[in-house]
Formats: structure tokens, sequence, C-alpha cells
């Protein structure tokens, strides 16, 4: 019998649009989006070029043999793709630069040692990966400039002593180390979860309700244990978060696995692509490019056949727990209409 | 061979919060008999239901089943249409009636096959695969009707089964739950405010009133003690005549015109120890008789009077 309820409560539930929209469509979506603004940041991935007005002289001087005005570090501001420089001592006029094959102008004098900022003219907004290549580039060029300037340290020296301290955790009793990442991770878990059971555990009760409202209850506990009616519709109900949750993992997995294969085919990971590596030691292959990132690198440290079968078992163990408070609250509630009032309890017992 | 007690019900009791909803009811339903549960509202009628579907438990008294004590066990023998009836919106008509049926214990195969045949009966086989969310209240009652009836139960039980129906389909329900008396021999426990179906339909009645049994029986016994010696007269003449001619031989409990203004009906309840052939020769020979019959009690006056004629409010 009850196999015959956690059936109907799980097939009606899962074949409803709003089921399947979110769980495919939502999690697609997301995809969606990601791969739109991947996508986007590629097209807008035109070369750009770049006129530096230098009105202090202090990253470029003139250069007699080639005519040019040309930066004091080309280190600086290497010639990459998507990213070329023109230098020069004056501003262009508007219409100057309008007619000019230039993209960009950044305007700098002395005043950026003061407060740090020049000024960017363009016409149509540059890729942001384009602006931030900029503004690393003209970053660095300055800081040679003040190093030279304010220390009389050659800059070899200077980024020799310059230090950055980073704390790492670890657990004095696992002797585990405790990344920030990681606890990102288990808080999205987390949410996942809380998320899950809530909004299942409110089906449950609206089930409930619903069915009593309109007595077909009194049919169905003339037909079957009024246990078996209960298990059978947090069971089935239960399976129909489970199978969405299992849903977000596969499809999760699938954006990861083609997203990574295609970013790679396409070259983006590659020196010099989109994302902009230029160490010779980052490969071609996407998770060489994630253990290259620091923000990312820890996705690959996390043992996420743990992280799974431990979101299975708090969601099967937390659903069973929560779905029943649901479903008495359900049962306690008389009208349909002051189940609304009733969510908070169980709702905040479980937060 | 004799016939067994298909529901035995002994000075059941039940309480909810102070109020006494059933206060030592007794009844007894025979097998294979159409048994009629009356009662204004309020009167314990659902209350006593809900016992024999396992929903409540009584707090004192017992229930016996087809001759043992009623347990949940018992609930696979019953098929209960309630009065307040839902179905879920969200399925389509024969995937609920299945799932209802499963619930009965019946296997997918069986169930569909007996479902099929009675959707075609009571003529809602082109409904389906439709969603249950279009079906009119008159569709809707069919399909739970058959929901339970489709596992064949040793007992039905029916509460309003025929509200909301329109006059041809209530028939076809009543013809529906006759013949499941007769072909299954499913003893029917039929609640209802409908006299006419009580009429029709029924076999033995009880009475209930503010959780007691006013009266309890079989139909054919409770009008002739309602009967009481009453007998219905249509004769030519006026009222003041017939009041005449009849004299101290009997009460003139009514009186009223016919269509022909010529002809009236009386009911008269005749003096104690005056014999019916007597009284006929004495007032035959100042009134012009045409017909003297017993007065048919309907179970509707049987009802009102019953109920008000409480010895609390005599």
């Amino acid at each position: 019998m009850i196999g015959i309820i956690i059936r109907r409560e799980y097939t009606t539930r899962v074949r409803r649009r709003a089921f399947l929209l979110g769980t495919l469509l939502g999690p697609f979506v997301v995809a969606l989006v990601m791969g739109a603004a991947v996508w986007a940041g590629l097209e807008s991935e035109k070369p750009v070029k770049a006129y530096v007005a230098d009105l202090g002289g202090l990253v470029t001087h003139w250069d007699s043999v080639r005519n040019a005005w040309v930066p004091n570090c080309p280190e600086c501001f290497p010639e990459r793709p998507g990213l070329a420089y023109r230098f020069g001592e004056k501003a262009m006029e508007e219409a100057d630069f309008l007619a000019s094959d230039f993209d960009v102008m950044v305007e700098f004098d002395d005043a950026i040692l003061q407060h740090g900022k020049g000024l960017m003219y363009y016409e149509g907004v540059p890729s942001l990966t384009a602006q931030s290549r900029m503004q690393r580039d003209l970053s660095e060029a300055i800081e040679r400039f003040r190093v030279k300037e304010e220390s009389g340290l050659d800059y070899a020296t200077y980024k020799r002593l310059k230090t950055d301290i980073a704390l790492v955790g670890q657990d004095v009793v696992t002797r585990t180390g405790e990344a920030n990442g990681r606890a990102a991770i288990g808080f999205a878990f987390s949410l996942l979860l809380f998320l899950q059971i809530t909004v299942y555990g409110m089906h449950v009760m609206r089930g409930v309700v619903e069915e009593k409202s309109n007595r077909i209850v009194e049919v169905i506990i003339s037909s079957v244990k009024p246990w078996e009616w209960m298990a059978g519709k947090v069971i089935g109900i239960g399976l129909v978060g489970l199978t969405q949750i299992v849903g977000f993992g596969l499809l999760g997995w699938a954006v990861v696995a083609f997203g990574g294969g295609w970013l790679e085919a396409s070259g983006a990971l590659a020196p010099g692509g989109m994302m902009g590596l230029e160490e010779p030691a980052v490969g071609l292959d996407w998770q060489t490019w994630l253990a290259a990132q620091p923000e990312w690198s820890f996705l690959l440290d996390v043992n996420w056949g743990l992280m799974v079968a431990a979101t299975l078992f708090f969601y099967v163990a937390g659903f069973g727990l929560y779905a029943a408070l649901f479903a008495a609250v359900g049962a306690s509630v008389e009208q349909a209409s002051a189940k609304n009032r009733s969510i908070g309890f169980p709702g905040l017992f479980e937060l | 061979m004799a016939q067994q007690l298909a529901v035995e019900i002994r000075n059941v009791v039940k309480e909810y919060g102070g109020h006494r909803a059933l206060k030592g009811v007794s009844l007894e339903v025979m097998e294979g008999s159409v048994f009629g549960l009356l009662g204004p509202n309020g009167a314990g009628k659902t209350t006593l239901i809900r016992m024999l579907t396992g929903i409540t438990a009584p707090d004192q008294g017992t229930i016996g089943f087809f001759g043992a004590p009623w347990t949940r066990e018992h609930i696979r023998s019953v098929g209960y249409l309630p009065e307040e009836r839902g179905l879920y919106k969200s399925m389509r008509v024969g995937e609920q009636a299945l799932y209802l049926a499963r619930l009965r214990g019946l296997s997918r195969s069986e169930a569909e096959s007996r479902l099929r045949s009675w959707f075609e009966r009571l003529e809602v086989d082109g409904w389906w695969n439709r969603e249950v969310a279009d079906l009119s209240k008159g569709m809707a009652q069919k399909v739970q009707f058959i929901a339970a009836v489709v596992h064949q139960p040793r007992l039905l039980i029916l509460d309003e089964p025929l509200s909301g129906f329109d006059p041809i389909n209530a028939q076809r329900i009543r013809e529906a739950i006759l013949a499941i008396r007769k072909d299954w021999g499913t003893t029917v426990l039929l609640s209802t405010h409908d006299m006419g179906s009580v009429e029709e339909l029924c076999d033995a009645v009880a009475l209930l009133h503010h959780g007691e049994v006013l009266l309890t029986g079989p139909v054919h016994t409770l009008r002739e003690q309602a009967r009481d010696g009453r007998i219905a007269v249509r004769y030519r003449g006026n009222a003041i005549g017939f009041a005449d001619a009849i004299g101290a031989t009997a009460q003139l409990l009514s009186s009223q015109l016919e269509e022909d203004p010529h002809f009236q009906r009386a009911v008269v309840q005749l003096a104690p120890g005056m014999e019916l052939p007597e009284w006929i020769r004495q007032v035959s020979r100042s009134v012009d008789l045409w017909s003297v019959a017993p007065h048919a009690t309907t179970m509707r006056d049987i009802f009102i009077h019953a109920v008000q004629h409480l010895p609390s409010q005599a």
C-alpha cells in the first residue's frame, strides 16, 4: 500500500511543469547566464588599441631612434593579441581621437602619484579584461616610477622585499586545513539542504491541509492505515526533493565537464587567452587552469564524493524529521488559508 | 438460513471535547440489506460512519462486523463515499480512480478492468484521460461512487450519495446501489436526508437524534406502526357533512378538496373498539364513500413526527 502512495506523491509532482522547470531549467539558466557572461566576454574581446597620454612624462620618454614616445619599462606594456599601446606626451582633442584608429585614450599627469587615478576616454566601452589589463600595466609602470624616485631601490630589490602575509588555518584536532573557499562550499550545501527541506516540507504540509479540507483523506484513511498514508506522503515527496538534488548534481557535473571542455577547445584558457594567463606553466586543460587560480583552486581539493554522500544523508535524515513536523502543523490547521501562518514554527526550528 | 448481522453496534459512546456525539447507540444491520441512517444535522450519523471506516473509534461500546469484533483489518471490506467529496485536482480521472482502487487492494490490471466497466456503465468512459479539474460536480460524484464500489465491498457506506445529481443520474445511481446489493450481496449503509430514496431503497432504517436512536426497524414495520389505525377516505360531498356523518366513530385528522370540487380526501383515525367494516357501514348511510384504504404513512411523516414528539419536548 505504502508503495502506491509513494508512487502517487512522487509521480504527480515530478511531472509538474514547475518541478521540471525548477530542476532542469533553473540550473540550466544559471549555467546559461554564466556561459553567456563568458561568451559575452569573448565576444567583446575585440582588439583594443590604446593611446597613453603621459602628460607628466612619468612612465614614458622620447626615443629619437624610433622617433616615438616609448615606455620607460617596455615589459610593463607588453604587446598582446588583444591590446596594443601607443604613447604620447599630449592628450588628443576629442575630434582627433574620434577620427583616429584608437579605441581608448588613457590620460594622466603628476597628480596620479597623489590620488592614484587616471582618465580613460573611449567610444564604446572596452571589455573588462582589456580594462583590467590596462589598469594593471599602468599600475606597475607607476609603481616602478615611485620605487625609483622615492626609495632609490631598483625594482627587482623592491619586489623581493615586498611581503604579503597570508594566514593559513589548521584544526588542532583533525590537523586539516581550513580555507574560506571550503567554508563557502559548506555554506552553499547547507543552504541547498535548507531550501530543499523547507520547500518540500511545505509540500507535505500543503498536501495534508488540502487532503483534509477536501475530505479525500477520509477515503484514504478508510483504505490504508494512517501511518502508511503519512509515511507514503513523506517518502514520496522526499524523493521528489532528492530527485531535484540529484538533478542539480548531474547538471552541475555536466556544466563543469562540458563547459571546461568547451573552454579548453576554445583556447580561452591558453596563455594570453581570454583568462589572461601569461605564465608559461599554465597548460590548456581546465583543471590545470583551475589549479592556478588562487580563488578557485580549493575546488580541486574538495572531496566531492563525501560532499554528495553527506548531502544525501543529511537531506534524508533532515527531511524525515522536518517533514513530519510540517505534516503535524498541517494536520492541526483547519483551513488552507491558515497554513501560511503556521509555517513559521517548523521553519524557525529548522533554521 | 438465518440472516447474519453485517453490523452490530452496542452501546457506543463518543465524546468530542466534552460534547457527547453518541450517547450509547445500539443498532443492527442485517447482511445484504440496505439500511438507512437518518437524522437531522448533528444527530451523530457521520460520527457513527467514521467509526465503521476506521477514522475514529468509540470511547465505549462495541462494534461487530459480520460476526467478529471490528478491527482495522476490516477496512478493506468497506466501501465509503463521504458526504463532502474531494478528488486530487491535478490528477487524471482514470489515474485517480486507479489509485483509489489499488489502495483497496486490487491489482493494477484488475482495477483497470473493473473501472473501465464501471465507467462505461455510469457513462463516464470518455473522461478517463481528462483532468479531474475539468469534471462537473455530477461527473466527479460518479467517479467517487465508482471508487467506493470497485473493490466489491461487503459493506458499502454511502453518505448522501444522491446529492447534486440530476433526476436521471440520481435514478442511475439508485439502480446501481440495488444492483450491487443484488449481485454481490453487499450490505449498504445509506445516510441521507432524501426520504424518497429511503422509501425506494431501504429495507430498514434508524433515526438518530442528538446522539441517540429515536427509532429503528424495518421500513414496513415502522410505517405500519406509524399508521396507528389511520385510514384514508375519498368521498363525494362536503367536509361539514362528512364530519357530521362520522360523529364519534372516528377523529377527522385532515380533509382537503380534490381538483374536482365534488370530491374530497380525508384522513381519519377510528375510535377505540371501532372496526373498519362496521365504520364503513355506518358512514356510508349518509356519505357517498368512493374509497377507503389504510393511510400510507411516508418516512418523511415518520421522521418529522418522531423528531417533533420527543419525550423531552412533550
